[in-house]
């Protein structure tokens, strides 16, 4: 892995996909694997459920003063509306991740631009549609050089519900391969 | 010390537990509902009771009730609920009881913007219930001093005997970050004094009870019968409207908050010594002001950071002492509030940048706005 000085995401959806749990394992991952500062900062509407939500991570050698984004380098969407609503403060050359049945073509040659069926892949071939929480953070944790995944496949039996430990390591495995 | 990754709310309802809190009562808000849910959970596995009571009113109340018959106690709310708080944190003012109140500031008036971060309720603190109160209010940037504050938040309330409001905001909130949690044996309590057994009657009121101290008064079930009383009363606890001993009781009131605010006062001052400009900002505020001043002292530009912890009772002296006669630029997620506050102690007006839209004010914003004042 390069060095980590700052790096900072941004996962959007609709409220209730599971989206906001892959960015917050994703900063609890690295604070615990990497000893780096990390925080993650959700965003979302009075409607919670099916309403557009976000959450910014933020991840640091230093302590983090300021706690949203003002440089995105990484950019996962899983819905149309979020993609758009939260397109914000991306950085050029950044990462975008999108869901390619749920996100309208995008193409712009100042991004790196990924189109993943996430959701469909989680429950087609995983066979649970919560794993594409942790399909999302083995996506990200590939195509960021963020974490191993060797380091994930420690990580997510211990951070998931009991019994759901064998589909979520699938869902991680899935994702490296993914990409 | 154990590193853990928790957001505001929670750091608020474990760090509550560990200063002794065993009362919660409350009725949820966004963006404070995770505080109540985690305190539901909590409290139970240490003895101590939670309720979810009818209304924010009632929650007020119930915590009040909690702490008169000994126990540490705290509710939490938001904007609306905060609002209809005051008329009870007026009584508690006036019985001299200890409370911690949690405010997790959103945008307002009236239901405003439940999920989106404000500072609009600094004055309401302050002077949200009516009359002449003595008022303790913290406001916390960082996740350890979350919780050291809220330690600190019930220590003071049971020190002084009177609530005492913690303030963050929803960014605060809701951001999961790396808590420093120190172990028990690494951070003071501080207990209410109670009066000795076996004085006479009502002899506790007066029972070593000098300006500027607070009162020593029995818990309930101790023995004593004693009235807690929410007219203008005398020191027996008695309601009067005799001048003498309403002024009396009023002045007892202010003054064990007023003497001893040296000792309340906490503020960080950030790379101040050379700064041409220094910036006011507490809160999440601050944190993006001090993102601001690594990143102008980076291209050469000196500034520094004044961020009061302590809002009230407002830090007069210290504030004077690190501005002098340098240039200052006051920072607040409302409309100008504090701002009041720091032109009445300089005596002169100041640069300002407010916003109150639902959204933070970022240091690219700062940046900004300091390129164009220095």
């Amino acid at each position: 892995m390069k060095e980590i000085i700052h790096y900072e995401l941004r996962f959007s959806a609709i409220g209730g996909q599971g989206i906001i749990t892959a960015g917050a394992m994703l900063a609890e991952a690295v604070v615990q694997y990497k000893g780096l500062y990390a925080i993650h900062s959700p965003r979302y509407t009075a409607q919670v459920r099916g309403g557009p939500t976000k959450v910014d991570v933020v991840i640091d050698k230093n302590p983090i003063y300021f706690p949203k984004t003002t440089d995105v380098d990484y950019y996962l969407a899983t819905s149309e509306k979020s993609f758009r609503t939260y397109f914000q403060d991306i950085k050029e050359g950044a990462i975008i991740v999108l869901d390619s049945n749920l996100v309208e073509e995008f193409n712009d040659p100042k991004y790196r631009v990924y189109r993943i069926p996430l959701i469909e892949t989680a429950a087609k071939e995983i066979g649970n549609v919560v794993t594409v929480s942790t399909l999302s953070l083995a996506v990200t944790a590939k195509l960021t050089g963020l974490l191993s995944l060797e380091e994930l496949e420690d990580f997510i039996p211990k951070r998931v519900p009991k019994g759901y430990e064998d589909i979520n390591l699938k869902a991680v495995r899935l994702g490296f391969s993914l990409v | 010390m154990r590193k853990v990754v928790m957001p505001g709310n929670e750091t608020i309802a474990h760090a509550a537990i560990a200063a002794g809190c065993r009362f919660y009562a409350g009725y949820p808000i966004t963006p404070s509902s995770e505080l109540a849910a985690e305190m539901s959970k909590l409290l139970p596995k240490v003895g101590g009771k939670f309720i979810q009571m009818e209304d924010e009113i009632a929650s007020m109340a119930a915590a009040i009730g909690a702490s008169v018959a000994g126990m540490k106690a705290m509710t939490a709310t938001s904007g609306p609920g905060f609002s209809l708080k005051q008329e009870h944190i007026g009584l508690a003012c006036m019985m001299e009881v200890p409370v911690v109140i949690v405010n997790v500031m959103r945008g307002g008036p009236s239901t405003g913007l439940p999920t989106h971060p404000a500072q609009g309720d600094v004055m309401q603190a302050r002077w949200g219930t009516h009359g002449d109160h003595p008022i303790i209010a913290l406001a916390p940037a960082f996740p350890t001093e979350i919780y050291m504050e809220t330690i600190r938040a019930f220590n003071l309330a049971e020190r002084f005997r009177n609530p005492v409001i913690l303030l963050i905001d929803e960014i605060l909130a809701h951001t999961y970050e790396v808590v420093e949690i120190p172990e028990p044996g690494e951070i003071t309590l501080e207990e209410r004094k109670l009066p000795p057994s076996g004085l006479n009657r009502l002899d506790f009121y007066t029972y070593n009870r000098r300006e500027g101290d607070p009162p020593l008064l029995p818990n309930f079930f101790q023995g004593y019968n004693f009235h807690f009383e929410s007219l203008a009363h005398d020191e027996m606890g008695f309601p009067t409207t005799d001048p003498e001993k309403v002024a009396y009781l009023a002045r007892l009131r202010e003054a064990k908050i007023e003497k001893h605010r040296e000792e309340i006062w906490k503020n960080e001052e950030y790379l101040l010594e050379d700064a041409e400009l220094v910036i006011f900002a507490y809160g999440s505020v601050a944190r993006a002001a001090k993102e601001a001043v690594n990143r102008l002292r980076a291209e050469g530009a000196k500034v520094g950071l004044f961020r009061p912890i302590t809002l009230w009772p407002f830090p007069e002296i210290p504030l004077k002492k690190a501005v002098g006669a340098r240039k200052v630029l006051v920072a607040e997620m409302n409309l100008g509030q504090m701002v009041y506050e720091v032109e009445r102690v300089l005596r002169r007006d100041v640069a300002t940048l407010f916003k109150a839209d639902g959204t933070p004010i970022s240091p690219v914003e700062f940046v900004e706005k300091i390129r164009g004042e220095l």
